[in-house]
């Protein structure tokens, strides 16, 4: 992705080599490579501090556990983000089980309120700051609902396949889809927002 | 247009439509401007995520942060140490240690069974019978002595009483 092209691009395979002979120094130096992206994805899926460090650390262990089967047929941060995301898959499900249906999913099995807004036709991002930008993409991040918001991820930050986070989050291409979609046109809607302020 | 039009576009949006599929759906965006204005839309709410994703660091030092995963990975460890010595490890190694005196004691037993002489063979009956009903009990218990007996006898018509039980002190 971006950005991780403006940082120097280390080699984790000699690394990842030695842990899978059981040694823990290079491990713990992958830990230290990566932590920060691992964390960072923990959070914006589960939106809380405290269970973003929990879940990340989970993936560290489980890591370790199954080192020996990471082949290096991907990265070892995308076998590790993979990890990541399918904890984080199996904490939200636990939640979902735990609270009420919620409103989002109501309007997504109707059709949706974001189907019926007019489509944005003006770039709100023109000219905004990268920082300024984060934070705007974050704080709307915030407001979609956890299915919108993890299929946005999967698609948007892991660049994932439909078919793939479907298989993932174990629902129909049709549902991803069109989760995709409403969570597309919210943040059309939120980003439009932003522009709106600035005038 | 309607809900499968507009998830066309976006899998045009995202690649995820090829061949006829894919120039049918171009051709739409090509020619009709609401078609049109949701694929810009779509482009744009996609560019600017991929440009806007958050960067996060740690919100604890990364010596604590890894002192604990380290601790974890220990607590598991033993966790499966244990459970793997409460469980078949345990009997497996027993196993693997008495192996030949478990071996050897088959094979005696199985020779035994082949080669001894009739008389050697242990006695199945062709049928089970339940004796219980035709076996009858009498006590004697003296006090005094300290001393009870047991008479255990063979109730049949053609059976002969039998003492069998041994005196029971108190």
């Amino acid at each position: 992705m971006s950005k991780e092209s403006d940082k120097p691009v280390l080699d984790d395979k000699p690394l990842v080599k030695a842990a899978q002979r059981g040694e823990m120094a290079p491990f713990e130096e992958l830990v230290s490579r990566h932590r920060d992206k691992i964390y960072a994805r923990a959070f914006s899926m589960v939106r809380n501090e405290e269970e973003a460090l929990d879940l990340s650390q989970d993936a560290w262990v489980k890591a370790w556990q199954r080192i020996i089967q990471f082949q290096g047929d991907s990265s070892f941060a995308t076998w590790m983000t993979r990890i990541v995301i399918n904890l984080c898959l199996d904490h939200l499900r636990k939640q979902k089980r735990m609270r009420a249906e919620s409103i989002e999913n109501l309007e997504e099995e109707s059709g949706g309120v974001e189907r019926q807004m007019p489509v944005v036709t003006i770039n709100p991002t023109a000219g905004m700051e990268k920082t300024e930008l984060r934070k705007r993409i974050d704080e709307a991040m915030e407001k979609l609902s956890v299915e919108h918001r993890t299929v946005l991820i999967m698609h948007e930050f892991e660049e994932l396949e439909y078919k793939e986070i479907a298989k993932r989050m174990g629902c129909s291409i049709g549902t991803i889809m069109s989760r995709l979609f409403y969570a597309r046109r919210r943040m059309a809607v939120l980003m439009a927002g932003w522009k709106r302020e600035n005038s | 247009m309607n809900l499968k039009q507009q998830l066309e576009i976006q899998a045009l949006v995202d690649g995820e439509l090829a061949g006829q599929d894919a120039t049918r759906v171009r051709a739409t965006v090509a020619n009709d401007q609401q078609a049109r204005e949701l694929f810009e839309e779509l482009s744009l709410v996609k560019a600017a995520l991929v440009e806007g994703e958050t960067t996060l660091a740690m919100p604890e030092p990364p010596d604590f942060y890894f002192c604990q995963i380290r601790r974890r990975i220990e607590a598991e460890d033993r966790t499966t140490s244990t459970v793997r010595g409460a469980g078949s490890g345990t009997v497996w190694n027993w196993l693997r240690g008495h192996l030949g005196t478990v071996a050897g004691t088959a094979a005696v037993v199985a020779a035994l069974g082949l080669f001894a002489p009739a008389y050697f063979r242990p006695y199945v009956p062709g049928e089970l019978t339940d004796s219980e009903g035709e076996m009858s009990a009498m006590t004697y218990r003296s006090e005094k002595a300290s001393l009870t007996i047991v008479y255990l006898f063979d109730s049949a018509p053609s059976g002969e009483e039998q003492p069998v039980a041994e005196p029971l002190e108190k």
